[in-house]
């Protein structure tokens, strides 16, 4: 059967917040039919949304191409506005949906029952959050294509599944979402068993680690490196991996097209411009699945992160402005590192403390970097213990980063000795994460 | 008091121009937005793996300052590899955020250049400025 694939979502609208002024765009299951339609797939969409997106879906969805577009439901009180302060993730995304509280969706599933009947789809991807998830399962109960529900914000509480009556194809779960981190509690192999008593297989997506497909009957997940890169957005990205990997694995092997799937939404989270995007998705699948699956990236697990000790050379004194040291172990601590910081652990020491004070404060701070397998530093003002703790890293061959938010940093040893010196934090994740999986592989 | 309007969706935007003839030679570059990312020079990249390159293997050095490199067309253990332009002995590999550029040789572009920073201690390092050919 050729690939039919049916998106089931809301339709959103995000606004993007960069550098040149906010960017607002179609968001919600249209990142997942942007993917679909660069690759030239067959697709249709069935949406809920307020009445005044009604419009603008029907001519986006023609220009992508969409073969059919059924409304299943309308939302009121609620404009399906996300606000999105944080666009590339370098920590915990920064989401406001506005009246959220307000929001409510009156289903119609009429039309789409009807379609259905028709059993014209290979695959569905269901989106849940904002509709009545059940009501959808139970429409979808006697197709025989594939479901894919991705996860990511709802439904905590996975016994709804047992609507559909049978397993789904895939679900599919971020590290970042609240299921994941406060329902099990970041607990991968509890979430893989929930996972996998509902679905054949279990996506985990985990961010700039990679991911992880778990399969029914197999002991050994397929382990997929991501391909961290210079992005100017994140939203939308997973929506874009999950359709991609649905569409491609209907015609090769699951690996390749999960390898696929990463890249192409590499490719997503760089570019705003569907003409663009389409361009880069057409040049990624002329890379042959033989040499795509060898291509090296970034493979490091949420829960091995907790063995990645990271030391913070700052000046991490009471004295000092300490929100951007701050900001970056709140970074670390979202993608589940160990932020290691010797000034809170050891204690500061001032002009009044003793000598025996300092000595043991000093030794206690070696101490903590023998313990730790990464040094970044913060240096937020020149500060010589900074340097030196960087300096006693790299002879102790700690991979050294440093992180200059307000670029004062211009000793030439310091910017020529360090793995990375940058003023960008998105850049100084990614490359901690890439030392990180490089010190997890020996 | 100033207020901002974000207009229309973004998706009306017109068909980006592309962007314009460097005096280099090389096509453009410039926000890092909405660009054709195989179009866009890659100044400054540090290489990686260059105490175990081909060239560093066989001569115990790394190549001095203006060697003419480029970007071999095949990977090299899942790395992209920058090779000297003659003798086509790898110095490095590429890091791995510059993956996409596989799609971009695919598609039948090039990229030369030349070393502009090398020093074998106290770990061999090349720096390379690349530009689509």
């Amino acid at each position: 059967m050729k690939p039919k694939i049916c998106l089931v979502g809301q339709v959103v609208t995000d606004v993007l917040h960069l550098k040149d002024g906010p960017v607002p765009r179609l968001g919600g299951i249209f990142h997942a039919a942007k993917a679909l339609s660069a690759l030239g797939c067959d697709f249709e969409i069935a949406y809920v949304a307020p009445k005044y997106l009604d419009h603008e879906i029907a001519s986006y969805a023609g220009q992508l191409g969409a073969a059919k577009v059924i409304k299943i439901g309308d939302v009121e009180g609620c404009p399906n506005v996300l606000l999105v302060g944080e666009p590339t993730e370098v920590g915990s995304r920064d989401y406001e949906f506005l009246l959220d509280r307000q929001h409510r969706c009156y289903l119609n599933l009429k039309a789409f029952e009807n379609r259905l009947r028709e059993k014209s789809f290979s695959d569905v991807i269901v989106f849940p959050g904002g509709f009545a998830l059940k009501k959808i399962l139970l429409a979808l109960k006697n197709l025989t294509a594939r479901i894919h529900v991705d996860a990511n914000f709802e439904p905590k509480n996975f016994k709804v599944f047992e609507a559909l009556g049978r397993p789904l194809q895939t679900l599919i779960l971020s590290t970042s979402s609240d299921t994941f981190l406060k329902v099990f509690k970041g607990d991968c192999a509890r979430i893989r068993r929930a996972g996998l008593k509902i679905a054949q297989s279990f996506l985990l997506k985990e961010n700039r680690g990679g991911s992880r497909y778990f399969r029914r009957g197999s002991a050994t997940p397929i382990l997929v490196p991501a391909f961290p890169r210079k992005i100017i957005h994140s939203v939308g990205v997973g929506d874009c991996y999950n359709s991609v990997f649905a569409y491609l694995s209907r015609s090769m092997p699951q690996r390749a097209s999960l390898i696929y799937a990463s890249l192409i939404a590499g490719e997503y989270a760089s570019v705003l411009s569907q003409p663009l995007f389409k361009n880069a998705v057409e040049r990624t699948m002329k890379i042959v699945p033989s040499e795509v699956t060898k291509l090296q990236g970034v493979s490091l697990p949420w829960e091995l992160r907790r063995k990645v000790h990271i030391y913070i050379a700052a000046p991490d004194f009471k004295s000092a402005d300490l929100s951007q040291i701050e900001r970056v172990v709140s970074c670390l601590e979202y993608h589940n590192f160990v932020p290691r910081r010797p000034v809170v652990e050891n204690g500061e020491i001032t002009s009044q403390s003793s000598a025996k004070e300092r000595c043991t404060a000093a030794s206690a701070d070696i101490r903590l970097l023998e313990e730790c397998q990464i040094l970044l530093a913060i240096p937020i003002f020149d500060d010589p213990g900074t340097y030196i703790e960087m300096g006693l890293a790299l002879q102790k061959g700690i991979p050294v980063i440093v992180y200059t938010p307000n670029r004062i940093t211009d000793n030439l040893l310091t910017y020529e000795l360090p793995t990375l010196v940058s003023s960008d934090l998105d850049e100084v994740i990614s490359e901690l994460f890439k030392q990180a999986a490089k010190i997890h592989g020996k | 008091m100033e207020s901002k309007t974000s207009g229309r969706f973004h998706h009306y935007e017109p068909p980006q121009k592309p962007p314009a003839q460097a005096e280099d030679g090389s096509k453009g570059g410039g926000s890092g937005q909405d660009v054709n990312e195989c179009e866009v020079p890659l100044p400054n990249v540090r290489l990686e793996e260059v105490g175990r390159s081909e060239y560093f293997s066989a001569k115990k050095t790394v190549p001095p300052v203006g060697t003419p490199v480029q970007v071999r067309r095949n990977l090299v253990g899942g790395r992209i590899a920058v090779e000297a332009a003659r003798g086509n002995q790898s110095i490095g590999f590429l890091p791995t955020q510059y993956n996409y550029l596989l799609g971009c040789l695919k598609d039948g572009y090039k990229y030369k250049g030349k070393i502009t920073a090398s020093a074998d201690s106290p770990t061999p390092r090349v720096v390379v400025d690349l530009f689509p050919a």
